[in-house]
């Protein structure tokens, strides 16, 4: 039986889209390329899932898994011609355990549904990426996704404690549990974070964790980027690490104001935003500490949110950075650097210096307490020329985090998008170790192939002498 | 297994140690470098001599005990490569001292949060066998704060994967692949660990019940029941420890109160879901340990016994198994009498496997520690 007629044998006919606009719009992420999809399954089990993927063996067909399709990285594009395995139907909360705190869940549960849904037990899902009110579960696991609340937290990989793993060779397994430490290897955290190369993730076992009693939330108006990445490592280096710590600059206030409204200072050359969280005591402490170092740091207002609600527009304007941008041009680069926090200043000031010499509309908002910048170039992709000039300039923000200590993202991800640029940052021999994590899980490369790892990558025979 | 007379030779060149003894070993070896362990792994490894990694030596049967003509000692990668205080990481040889580590970071009020319970223990061993200190409760296991691992490979390479940074995401996650492999794909010669602030008072304080602590407080550093009464570790201002202190009506302890070392004859360590944690202390207790510590939130008990008579053994493991759960013979399977220190197959262990081949592919990296005989 020819291969999509398989695929509609085995899901039925409305569950395999193989039409041309089905196809087209698969065909895409958030990001900037678009690959080939040959069919397009949307399972709902496990063991739908393992059958998709023997029948795509046995056609030869490449297999890549998808969510909500929010990543920037080109994660969910095929590359060759593929199988794109559609996993937002498996969206349940299978079972909560309020006593060790973590809850079973399908991977096409949405991020910020996981954190609704158990928000009645006093729980929530630490990682918040801003995609967070589209974005799924299985997405955050596949790239190993951060958010601002992961300062304090950690990304993805601290709050997944198990996964259920669809293998290439169509088996079903579980790596990691309720229980801690699971004896053997931690295959579990080399799944987090593997873009779909190793296997269809089809339940995933995540950390909650208790909602803090007091909350505070403050806006800190600064002068420039300098006095207010400054007020960052005194925080840090005065022995707190507050739940969040976000910079945004002036072009970014600008436009996030005319989109939301949050009430942002027009006139500062750089906003912090910051949140303190625990017990009402150390929030108390946490503040006056931050609204010393601020002050002393040159800050031109410092507002404390009063409210739950004004608490949630302050965040608005944080998260709604990115759909500001879209009323500014139609096409938007979102860069993902890290950077070690004390070359922060150094870094942002060469950044500007790129952007202006290539000309290009940049805004910046950034996770300034991790050192994670998010320069965002926005763009019309119809200009001549520009969408070169674009990547161009992106090569060399790149190039100047990596010459500080930096690495090439800090949340969202390789993709094909940072594929080969990944040998800025690793050695020949490193390579070829990432390529055998992958290989021993994905021995014949079907799944997601060309992603994350240059082509060549693996270049040691088991000898560790030089492949030919 | 012996030593073939050309792995010896190299072995003299880079540094044979004769006052160490290690015991199944014929030579202990202990390379200044990671080129120099890569070099002596990628001369074993075609010749077929197995390679036993020691830090402390504080867990020579943890996997059971194995033959390994050449023991590798990371004695000699002890310094500190990289302290960047403001970023709060700290890069250092894998045969650091978690006492000597920790005390630096104290003066600059910082902590790696490692266990401290046994300071003589090195920052390699605790990361290979992916051991966490009392603090997971609050901060999470030890492999979520190891940023970056350089490694020697069993194919003899040098490998360095992660980096510098508390935030990262580019490339597989080799730094947590390698924490608790227990030496199996080859010896870590440094990390790079994420620090943290001390508070300004951490303070360990009895309570009444441990469980009612832990479903009251909000993120205690740890919610402990050991033999000698509960214990909650609380950190924060001065008025803030009291007021957590005073909400669950527990006093403070004398410094050398709370819980204590296990190293017995026989050491078992059970892992179990934390919501039937109960019940397994209950378990654990009926065989009365000499000293034992169960962990809230997070599901481990560590117990400690002179002697422990097989059946009684093998009754607690299966019934920990029964309930989901492990338990690992971390010391003393000899003294019980000739158990597998695992007792589980893990799940995929295919994949297992076929990890263990690409990075160890002749099998001399403490072969057989891994469970299911890898």
């Amino acid at each position: 039986m020819p291969f999509v007629e398989e695929l509609v044998a085995l899901l039925g006919p409305t569950r395999v889209r193989h039409h041309p606009l089905d196809l087209a719009m698969f065909a895409k992420d958030a990001g900037i390329r678009s690959g080939t999809v040959v069919a397009a399954v949307l399972p709902e089990t496990a063991s739908e899932v393992a059958s998709c993927v023997r029948i795509a063996r046995k056609a030869g067909v490449p297999i890549v898994p998808r969510g909500a399709g929010t990543g920037l990285a080109g994660g969910a594009v095929p590359l060759d011609p593929g199988l794109l395995v559609v996993l937002t139907r498996m969206n349940t909360i299978e079972s909560v355990d309020p006593v060790g705190r973590t809850a079973w869940v399908g991977p096409g549960l949405i991020n910020l549904d996981l954190s609704r849904g158990v928000d009645h037990l006093g729980l929530h899902f630490a990682p918040d990426p801003s995609s967070q009110q589209a974005s799924t579960i299985g997405g955050n696991v596949g790239t190993n996704a951060g958010g601002p609340h992961c300062l304090a937290d950690g990304t993805t990989v601290a709050h997944i404690l198990g996964v259920e793993l669809v293998t290439p060779d169509g088996d079903i397994i579980v790596l990691g549990g309720e229980v801690p430490d699971s004896p053997g290897l931690d295959l579990r955290a080399v799944v987090v974070g593997s873009e779909g190369t190793v296997g269809l993730v089809t339940k995933v076992l995540v950390r909650l964790m208790q909602n803090a009693p007091d909350v505070a939330t403050i806006l800190v108006g600064f002068p420039s980027i300098a006095t207010a990445a400054n007020t960052v490592s005194h925080v840090i280096a005065s022995g707190s690490i507050p739940a969040a710590l976000e910079i945004m600059d002036r072009d970014m206030v600008q436009a996030v104001e005319r989109f939301v409204g949050a009430g942002y200072p027009l006139e500062a050359e750089a906003v912090l935003l910051a949140e303190v969280t625990g017990t009402p005591e150390s929030v108390m402490d946490a503040t006056a500490n931050l609204r010393a170092i601020a002050t002393a740091n040159d800050a031109s207002s410092i507002r404390v949110a009063v409210s739950d609600a004004e608490r949630a527009l302050l965040w608005k304007g944080r998260k709604a950075a990115f759909g500001a941008v879209a009323q500014k041009a139609p096409d938007y680069y979102l860069h993902d650097t890290v950077v070690p926090r004390t070359r922060l200043v150094e870094v942002m000031t060469k950044i500007y210096e790129i952007g202006e010499r290539y000309e290009v509309d940049m805004l910046n908002v950034f996770h300034a307490g991790d050192g994670n910048l998010h320069p965002l170039v926005a763009f019309d992709a119809k200009q001549p020329g520009m969408l070169e000039r674009v990547r161009a300039a992106a090569d060399e923000m790149v190039r100047v985090s990596i010459e500080a200590g930096g690495s090439l993202s800090g949340e969202h991800g390789i993709g094909i998008e940072k594929r080969d640029l990944m040998s800025l940052v690793f050695s020949e021999a490193d390579l070829d170790a990432q390529s055998r994590i992958r290989e021993a899980f994905d021995p014949d490369g079907v799944m997601n192939p060309g992603k994350v790892l240059p082509l060549g990558s693996r270049c040691f025979d088991a000898a560790g002498a030089r492949l030919s | 297994v012996s030593i073939p007379s050309d792995v010896r030779a190299h072995l003299e060149s880079v540094g044979v140690v004769d006052a160490d003894v290690v015991d199944g070993a014929e030579v202990v070896v202990a390379p200044p470098t990671a080129d120099a362990a890569a070099s002596v792994l990628g001369i074993a490894g075609p010749a077929g001599t197995p390679v036993g990694f020691v830090g402390s030596g504080s867990r020579p049967e943890l996997g059971g005990v194995i033959d390994h003509p050449i023991a590798m000692s990371t004695h000699a990668m002890a310094d500190v490569i990289d302290w960047q205080v403001d970023d709060l990481t700290v890069t250092v040889g894998a045969g650091m001292h978690v006492g000597d580590l920790e005390s630096m970071l104290e003066a600059r009020n910082q902590t790696s949060l490692l266990p401290m319970i046994d300071p003589s223990r090195t920052v390699g061993g605790v990361v290979a066998e992916g051991s966490s200190g009392f603090a997971r409760l609050k901060y999470g296991p030890t492999r979520d704060r190891v940023l970056e691992a350089t490694v020697a490979t069993g194919y003899g390479k040098v490998v360095r994967g992660g980096g510098r940074l508390v935030k990262n995401v580019t490339g597989y996650d080799l730094p947590r692949l390698f924490t608790g492999s227990l030496g199996s794909l080859g010896l870590i010669t440094s990390v790079c660990l994420k620090l943290w602030p001390l508070p300004a008072v951490r303070e360990m304080v009895a309570v009444e019940e441990a469980a009612a602590a832990y479903e009251f407080l909000y993120r205690p550093v740890s919610v402990l029941e050991t033999e000698a009464g509960s214990f909650v570790m609380l950190e924060g201002s001065a008025s803030d420890v009291s007021h957590q202190r005073d909400s669950i009506g527990g006093h403070p302890v004398a410094s050398d109160g709370g819980p204590r070392l296990i190293d017995l004859p026989v050491t078992l360590s059970a892992r179990i879901a934390p919501r039937n944690l109960a019940k397994a202390v209950e378990l654990v207790v009926a065989l009365d340990p000499s000293r034992w510590t169960a962990a809230h939130g997070v599901g481990t008990i560590d117990a400690g016994w002179g002697n422990l008579a097989r059946d009684a053994f093998l009754t607690l493991r299966r019934e920990i198994q029964q309930m989901g759960g492990t338990v690992v013979v971390i010391r003393g399977a000899s003294v019980i009498g000739d158990v597998d220190p695992w007792g589980v197959t893990p799940s995929g262990i295919d994949v297992q496997r076929r990890m263990k081949a690409q990075f160890d592919p002749f099998n001399i990296c403490n072969p057989g520690k891994l469970p299911g005989g890898l």
